[in-house]
């Protein structure tokens, strides 16, 4: 019985350890870092799908860069001025993990067949750590 | 011996114990929230510095709160990939379309709007949030 009440402590006393630990890796992050890609115009929409079916625009592959997708869409709707034929926008824990996926070979290669097939810009801004 | 064996079965029931703990924090954090909806306002330009400044810096977060959207984005720091980036540029994000038009809508915010109009060349945008 005694037995038993030991093990069921220590049994809670590792829980309770294992959650603050991980807890707090969790609030030490950096402020999070977004990329935004906003699309004018698709100048050469035939030529412009090689990226959205490109397997380095997957949300599998921005997984793997440590991103996820915000928004990606292409209805976006108007509160003042004109939208973007379509608006991108990725999340990251770090400005460092937003530099490497802009750094990354196959993420490289899409950049440049969307600035060839489409009006276009793309830019990097650090986030709140809300 | 036995009380040998008793510390490591106390041990490893400790360890067991963290291990489980950890697992149960972690999958709270990776719960991810439903896509939600985003504000974005693009500004190229701020062609008038002291009304942008003085009248809508300081209205701008309250009704932003009351509709319960977060700035995600608020800045004058960008970093170019390609093409020009803005001058400024915000994201504000909403837990439904609902709650974004709600904010949009509202008189508070159709003010600063105003403002933002006149003091800036600019544009802004709903999107909704994408399950990835």
């Amino acid at each position: 019985m005694r037995t038993h009440l030991i093990v069921t402590i220590a049994m809670a006393a590792g829980f309770g350890l294992g959650a603050v630990t991980i807890h707090g890796l969790h609030a030490q992050t950096k402020p999070p870092t977004y990329v935004v890609i906003d699309i004018t115009e698709m100048t050469n929409p035939d030529g412009f799908k090689a990226v959205t079916t490109s397997p380095a625009a997957s949300p599998a592959r921005l997984t793997a860069l440590s991103g996820r997708y915000l928004i990606r869409t292409e209805t976006a709707t108007a509160l003042d001025g004109v939208p973007p034929k379509r608006f991108v926008l990725l999340a990251f824990d770090s400005k460092e993990k937003a530099q490497a996926w802009n750094d990354a070979s196959d993420i490289k290669e899409i950049n440049a067949i969307r600035a060839k097939t489409t009006k276009s810009s793309a830019f990097i801004v650090e986030g709140f750590a809300n | 011996m036995n009380t040998m064996n008793q510390r490591i079965a106390l041990g490893l029931t400790l360890l067991a114990g963290a291990a489980l703990g950890a697992a149960a924090v972690n999958g709270l954090n990776a719960q991810t929230k439903a896509p939600g909806a985003y504000a974005v306002i693009d500004i190229s330009e701020i062609t008038d510095s002291e009304t942008f400044t003085k009248q809508l810096l300081p209205k701008a977060t309250p009704p932003v709160t009351a509709f319960g959207g977060q700035f995600i984005v608020r800045t004058e720091n960008t970093v170019a990939i390609n093409g020009t980036p803005p001058k400024r540029f915000v994201v504000i994000a909403f837990d439904s379309m609902e709650k974004a038009k709600a904010w949009e809508t509202s008189p508070a915010q159709k003010e600063i709007d105003a403002i933002r109009a006149k003091s800036t060349k600019s544009r802004a945008f709903i999107a909704d949030g994408t399950v990835n």
